[in-house]
């Protein structure tokens, strides 16, 4: 058979095969979507494990409320760029590419030269595990929203669109955790709420690379 | 392609996404010309232009939910085409590279087949023996390295007729060569 009367035989099957389908919504649209669910879903796994009891105090106190809203940014920037990547030929402005990495290496800065400053040591610095755990189930459902919505589309560039999904949901729920610690000592802050989650970035990141690719 | 063209196929691709059979078939026929062009632009005329474009074809039904009708047409078919190509040329390296091999040996078979103890000869005896359509997948899924649903589209057949048919021809050949039936 002819290269030409393949084409031609496989445009006729694909054609026989068109059903309808519901297309894919844009990324703003995605994202919004993916961001409010994940809000919600923090909020109420943060009401589940307890809300820290001064609250009130705590946001009246510039750090939970900017650590939040660093948290909120890094996720969004980093989910904007794992969804783009799942839409073939969608392409991220320039200006959002390092952008979730750079935020995250504020934060740690500004935890790390915190705990400096304040005469706190990071190597000795104990490490929590409650905290620990609690931030990874925090993680966990904005972390499947967000690889269900991408995988809805088509990945070409599974490593990257991983990485960016593992960053968005390691960051939220980073941020999240806070609001169940009433710890604000910079060193734990660093210790057992931000290094936990780099972590998880890169375990989730390296091993469920398949879960994304095509 | 002209913008009144890409302005077309943009629109034939929504009414596609619709199920409208005729338009996805004439934005199919678009999409070939312009995949041609695409790959001969890039990469001259190689052997494996008609793969390309085929495999475009298969992951542009895959994945045609995707294209958002207020953006450009080209681009998205394009991005797929472009990773299509790279697929397809990576799989035609590695064939080159057997093909290589064989040439250096051109009367027996592979040290690695001979090493444990395959007939080449009898291999193809057997596999020419077999009924067309099991041939067919196991070709396809063992000599040129084709998935499971690559395979089903381009044959029009579901992903488990594929699997079945390939286990009925790895049944057969194991029969012809001499090995029962047994399940291993």
């Amino acid at each position: 058979m002819s290269a030409d009367r393949q084409v031609e035989d496989l445009i006729a099957q694909l054609a026989g095969d068109a059903t309808p389908v519901r297309p894919l919504a844009p990324v703003s649209v995605r994202l919004s979507q993916w961001l409010a669910l994940a809000l919600v879903a923090s909020g109420i796994v943060a009401v589940m494990i307890g809300v820290r009891a001064d609250v009130g105090a705590a946001l009246a106190a510039y750090p939970l409320v900017a650590a939040s809203l660093l948290s909120v940014l890094i996720a969004m920037s980093a989910a904007w760029i794992a969804l783009t990547l799942s839409v073939p030929g969608a392409v991220a402005p320039a200006w959002l590419d390092r952008l979730p990495l750079l935020l995250a290496g504020v934060w740690g800065g500004w935890w790390w030269s915190a705990a400096r400053a304040s005469g706190q040591s990071l190597l000795t610095e104990p490490w929590h595990v409650a905290c620990c755990a609690r931030a990874v189930g925090l993680a966990v459902l904005p972390l499947v929203a967000l690889f269900v919505s991408a995988r809805r589309g088509l990945v070409f560039d599974a490593g990257r669109a991983t990485a960016m999904a593992a960053v968005a949901g390691a960051a939220l729920a980073a941020g999240a955790v806070q609001w169940t610690c009433p710890i604000d000592r910079a060193a734990h802050l660093f210790v057992s709420h931000l290094l936990p989650m780099v972590g998880l970035a890169v375990a989730v990141g390296l091993g469920a690379r398949r879960a994304l690719a095509e | 392609m002209t913008p009144d063209q890409e302005r077309d196929a943009a629109d034939l691709m929504q009414r596609a996404q619709r199920g409208d059979r005729e338009a996805y078939a004439a934005v199919l026929v678009f999409a070939t010309t312009a995949v041609r062009r695409f790959v001969r632009g890039k990469w001259g005329n190689p052997v494996w232009l008609d793969d390309a474009v085929q495999e475009t074809l298969m992951s542009v039904h895959r994945a045609r939910h995707t294209y958002d009708g207020t953006r450009p047409f080209l681009p998205w078919l394009y991005a797929i085409a472009q990773n299509r190509m790279i697929d397809v040329a990576r799989r035609q390296r590695r064939v080159e590279s057997r093909e290589e091999a064989t040439d250096v040996l051109p009367e027996s078979a592979s040290p690695a087949a001979e090493a444990h103890g395959i007939d080449v000869e009898r291999v193809r005896a057997a596999l020419a023996a077999l009924p067309d359509r099991q041939r067919e997948v196991i070709e396809a899924m063992k000599f040129r390295d084709e998935s499971v649903r690559e395979v089903a589209v381009r044959l029009g057949m579901s992903d488990s007729a594929v699997k079945v048919t390939a286990h009925r021809g790895y049944k057969t050949l194991r029969k012809l060569l001499g090995g029962g039936d047994s399940e291993r």
